[in-house]
């Protein structure tokens, strides 16, 4: 059989659809722990490493993705503390690559009595002005070399739009959930309103009716007051109009009695009338109090 | 017409139109009522005959309206004047609107009123 690595052809039309079954993979992901599983699996076909870590610089702080062979750690909340060789890339920009591991980290993510001689690498990518640092571990069984940077370039523009991507639609999720908490801010407010203007509308119905209520209690007793004063003056009225029809004695027999008790009545009817409009007065005083 | 009947709570108001019909020349008996109920019952009891009835509306046991109504639900409904202290249009307007009221007449009633009902109704 024929030794791949020596037809670059071949082995060129193999990484080739490796990286695109990787890249379609990814791109297909929502989030990030799908991401961490497609890398997984697919990204031990591009290159070899034992651990890939990527951080990306935020506006505030940094976020980061760590891939091994058995685990994905990611933290993107932006609270990710960073090593001290990926504060010496963020600052200087220059490429790393040594046998100075810190071991606290190391130890913290692989079994490290399975690796030999191991080697950090450490780059760091401007995307799109966003500024990525690249960490890949790498020993003597699992062998990284210059080659094989063209490859992780590759793979980390796929990474780095995807990250881009998902953030995105979590700043979206946040905004909507951000306008969705206003929406139902305003409709509690709107229904706080709705009630207190059908309240007020409420009081004024009660008052105006309370108003017309007495405006027509009123109406009645001054039309009562001047239909019962106006009876014993149209009698009074009506006993002068005899007068030419009888004589001095007559007048004085029959007519004047008459008007004497008209005019007692009249007089009984307007001290009521006042007994009344006093009374109303008082009980109006006595509201506005 | 045959008689006159006069339905007045105060027994001076009835006095003056009774005494004014007199003096306008009036023949026909004159009767007058204090209490409407007993006119009412009188007015029924001979029904057919053609009187006229002045009435005033705000007594105290029956007003002018449940007389009328009364009337209305005998199916009596003689010629009725209105005479009434009230100068209100509402009252004028309600009156009118019984078909056997002829006439609305505002107190104090005098030799001129009178004059003026006999001549459109009297004679």
């Amino acid at each position: 059989m024929q030794d791949i690595s020596k037809n670059s052809s071949q082995l060129y039309r193999i990484t080739y659809e490796a990286y695109s079954k990787f890249a379609n993979k990814i791109s297909r992901c929502a989030t990030l722990a799908e991401v961490g599983e497609v890398a997984k699996t697919h990204l031990k076909y591009l290159f070899n490493f034992h651990i890939i870590r990527i951080t990306i610089a935020q506006e505030e702080g940094h976020v980061f993705f760590s891939l091994t062979k058995d685990a994905v750690d990611f933290d993107f909340k932006g609270e990710a503390q960073l090593l001290a060789h990926e504060k010496e890339l963020y600052e200087k920009e220059i490429p790393v690559h040594t046998t100075n591991i810190p071991e606290e980290w190391l130890e913290r993510n692989i079994d490290t009595s399975t690796i030999v001689e191991p080697e950090l690498w450490g780059w760091l990518f401007n995307n799109h002005s966003r500024k990525i640092t690249v960490t890949l571990i790498s020993d003597k069984i699992k062998n990284f070399g210059v080659g094989d940077i063209e490859m992780l370039k590759l793979t980390i523009d796929c990474f780095e739009t995807k990250f881009h991507e998902i953030s995105l639609a979590r700043l979206l999720d946040k905004k909507n959930q951000s306008l969705t908490e206003a929406l139902n801010l305003i409709q509690v407010k709107n229904e706080e309103i709705q009630s207190i203007v059908n309240n007020q509308k409420r009081i004024i119905k009660q008052r105006t009716s309370e108003i017309l209520e007495k405006n027509k209690k009123l109406l009645h007793i001054s039309a009562l007051n001047a239909h019962n004063i106006r009876e014993p003056l149209s009698r009074i009225q009506g006993l002068i109009g005899l007068f030419p029809h009888f004589d001095d004695a007559e007048i004085r027999s029959e007519i004047i009695p008459k008007i004497e008790t008209s005019a007692e009545e009249m007089d009984q009817v307007l001290q009521e009338v006042i007994l009344m409009a006093t009374q109303e007065l008082e009980s109006l005083t006595m509201e506005k109090e | 017409m045959n008689s006159v009947i006069l339905v007045d709570d105060q027994p001076i108001t009835n006095f003056i139109t009774k005494k004014l019909l007199q003096i306008e020349g009036i023949t026909i008996p004159i009767s007058d009522f204090t209490n409407p109920a007993k006119a009412l019952e009188m007015l029924l009891q001979q029904k057919g005959e053609d009187d006229m009835v002045i009435l005033d509306l705000n007594m105290p046991e029956m007003s002018g309206w449940d007389f009328m109504d009364r009337l209305i639900e005998n199916q009596y409904t003689p010629r009725i004047v209105i005479l009434t202290s009230s100068t209100s249009d509402l009252d004028r307007e309600k009156a009118l609107d019984y078909s056997f009221v002829k006439d609305y007449i505002i107190k104090p009633l005098n030799q001129n009123k009178i004059s003026e009902l006999c001549t459109k109704h009297c004679k």
